[in-house]
């Protein structure tokens, strides 16, 4: 078992101890230590700092829990000269994330069309299991669609420029290669492009409960009363095939380069060997997936939006705010020591965070930070945060991703079942679209943390600080 | 007292543990494949109209067992394959042949219950032991 010490307020540390080689630090709530599965958690955290190059500390984010190889909102910065990566520490469902559109209606305009709109979205979005995406392309196509992102949607009528810029890395990461991935990943996820998927995914529409930063809210054009649609999910079996594909190979290649993980979903290897190399090229390509994925359910979106209220998406104001990778590895610039060091940073259900003033941001947002969103789980409340400098400084510019699982799905399942659920959500006056009562019961809210309290966390500390909270209008699942 | 041969859901806060055990490693392979199947349709909905050959290789045997899980979930996404019935014509530490019967997905007769994205390399094990073989795998649902 590790020994965790309370270093500050929200702020415990796991001096190293064995092979770690920086120590480990943790985000959160005293009620983290009250959590099934937080010693297995804080036990991954220790494990990430064993990897070769890691600079600072491995970090978690205030919504850690026990995942596999890395926990969920671990956070590690692995030097890009000398260090390793590890698709690990991406996670199968590489650049799972979320989007959040802002609207031009209110709840009021909304709110008695709701379940009409739920059943358009229903009808065009393809959710749950093995589904056919909305976007049906030839291999050359997904080859283009891969390395290219989402500028190649924007080339087929099915972007904006706005939506370009308004996706984290402008929707496309560099160095992207489709020779990386396998004929597997290909064929997985040819047909996915446009679909939601099953999980703990989602679409959502959201209204604007309340607004407690007036200037980012302003700048961003967000305010009380406002229509949001927020979109959860991934790259679908192109990115868990591709993880998969990398993992065995990185796994048989650690011997060779004389690397050893307290546990074998770190497997890991040198960032410039080929192994690291193809990793990143392929990575690169599902995370345009996964772009892609959520910039097409956007469009139709936009499209159920028209067919109910009878006018132009662009009249009506949908328009994309962010869109933030939260399984993701980038190649960043962070102060080490005192000095600029190039690193990868490894987000394992994590969000980017990023003050204001980064160059990579868009102008808008350098200006005011950049926007962190943080769902909830199904039929809670939704936050939108904004990246600070002190994240910058604190967690390579990172933040929590989510609420986090409390509960087992089994443990979720046993509970309450999946039509008390929908009764419950509905009873709040919340839309409820889903084809799988078993997958309602496992995401019902009591199976996660309270989000209130990441946030709360988050904002204390000042990794984010809170714009706006959002509540339910409407929900999708898988 | 367990049956000789056979396998349990273990819980884990994010994903499904997998315990698996038979007298033999190819019982041991031949339960996690049904495992698998188990969390993705009822195997009393599917019947065992075709068979597939079925080669997976690996570096080690450990690596192996998660390699096998990942090719049916392949099989399952690309071809909507469901299978409930295995065995073996050869399997080593490195790699193995398969025969997998089953039928494929028909959305009229089978409900598909849940998904598996991979097989995870978390704690993953197969090993023998005085009363035969045993593996253990954390699934990613």
């Amino acid at each position: 078992m590790v020994r965790v010490e309370r270093a500050a307020e929200h702020t415990y540390v796991i001096e190293p101890e064995g092979a770690m080689r920086v120590p480990g630090r943790i985000y959160a709530a005293e009620s983290l230590f009250e959590q099934a599965g937080h010693e297995e958690a804080l036990q991954q955290v220790a494990d990430v700092a064993t990897l070769p190059g890691i600079v600072g500390a491995s970090l978690a984010m205030p919504d850690i829990h026990w995942g596999y190889g890395f926990p969920i909102g671990g956070v590690a910065a692995l030097r890009a000269d000398d260090g390793v990566v590890s698709p690990g520490g991406v996670g199968f469902d590489i650049n799972c994330g979320v989007r959040l559109a802002l609207t031009g209606l209110d709840a009021g305009d909304v709110r008695p069309r709701a379940e009409e709109l739920v059943h358009e979205l229903m009808r065009r979005i393809p959710q749950g299991l093995n589904d056919r995406g909305t976007l049906k392309l030839q291999p050359r196509e997904l080859t283009k669609l891969v390395e290219r992102g989402v500028p190649w949607l924007l080339e087929r009528g099915l972007a904006t420029e706005r939506d370009v810029e308004r996706t984290e890395q402008g929707g496309a990461m560099s160095g992207a290669s489709a020779a990386a991935v396998t004929q597997k990943a290909v064929e997985r996820g040819r047909t996915q492009v446009g679909s939601l998927g099953a999980g703990n995914h989602f679409i959502e529409l959201q209204v604007v409960a309340d607004v407690l930063d007036e200037a980012a809210a302003g700048a961003w054009g967000v305010h009380p009363g406002q229509v949001a649609v927020m979109i959860h999910s991934g790259s679908r079996g192109f990115g868990h095939q591709t993880c998969t594909d990398h993992l065995q190979r990185m796994a048989a290649a650690a011997r060779r380069y004389g690397i050893e993980v307290p546990d074998r979903q770190l497997a890991c290897a040198p960032a410039s060997s080929p192994e690291g190399q193809d990793y990143l090229a392929a990575m690169a390509a599902a995370a345009n997936f996964a772009f892609a994925n959520r910039q097409t359910m956007m469009h139709e979106v936009r499209l159920a939006f028209e067919q109910v209220f009878r006018r132009p998406w662009e009249r009506l104001g949908v328009e994309l705010l962010y869109d933030v990778a939260h399984n993701i590895a980038k190649l960043e610039t962070h102060e080490v020591d005192g000095v600029p060091t190039r690193v990868w940073v490894h987000r394992k259900g994590a969000t980017r965070a990023f003050g204001p003033g980064h160059p990579d941001l868009p102008p808008l947002f350098r200006e005011t930070g950049q926007p962190v969103i943080v769902p909830g789980d199904m039929g809670s409340e939704s936050w939108l945060l904004v990246g600070t400098q002190k994240a910058m400084r604190e967690s390579f510019g990172s933040a929590a991703h989510g609420a986090g699982r409390r509960l087992s799905r089994g443990a979720a399942k046993r509970v309450m079942s999946g039509a008390d659920v929908r009764r419950d959500l509905e009873a709040r006056g919340i839309v409820v679209g889903s084809q799988s009562t078993s997958l309602l019961a496992e995401e019902a809210p009591y199976a996660y943390k309270d989000i209130g309290e990441i946030v709360a966390v988050m904002d204390a500390i000042g990794l984010a600080r809170k714009v706006a909270r959002l509540e339910p209008l409407g929900v999708l699942k898988g | 007292m367990p049956a000789k041969q056979g396998y349990e859901l273990v819980d884990h806060t994010a994903d499904v543990g997998l315990r698996v055990w038979a007298p033999t490693c190819e019982g041991v392979f031949a339960e996690a494949g049904k495992a698998l199947f188990s969390l993705i349709c009822d195997p009393r909905t599917i019947e065992q109209v075709e068979t597939v050959e079925i080669r997976v290789e690996a570096d080690d045997r450990e690596l192996l067992l998660a390699a096998w899980i990942d090719e049916l979930i392949y099989q399952f996404e690309a071809t909507g394959a469901l299978f409930t019935d295995f065995t073996f014509s050869e399997l080593d530490e490195t790699h193995l042949v398969a025969r997998a019967s089953g039928e494929h997905l028909d959305p009229a007769r089978h409900a598909v219950c849940g998904g598996v994205k991979a097989a995870t390399l978390c704690d993953l094990s197969v090993r023998e032991g005085p009363d035969g073989w045993e593996g253990f795998v954390i699934l990613d649902v």
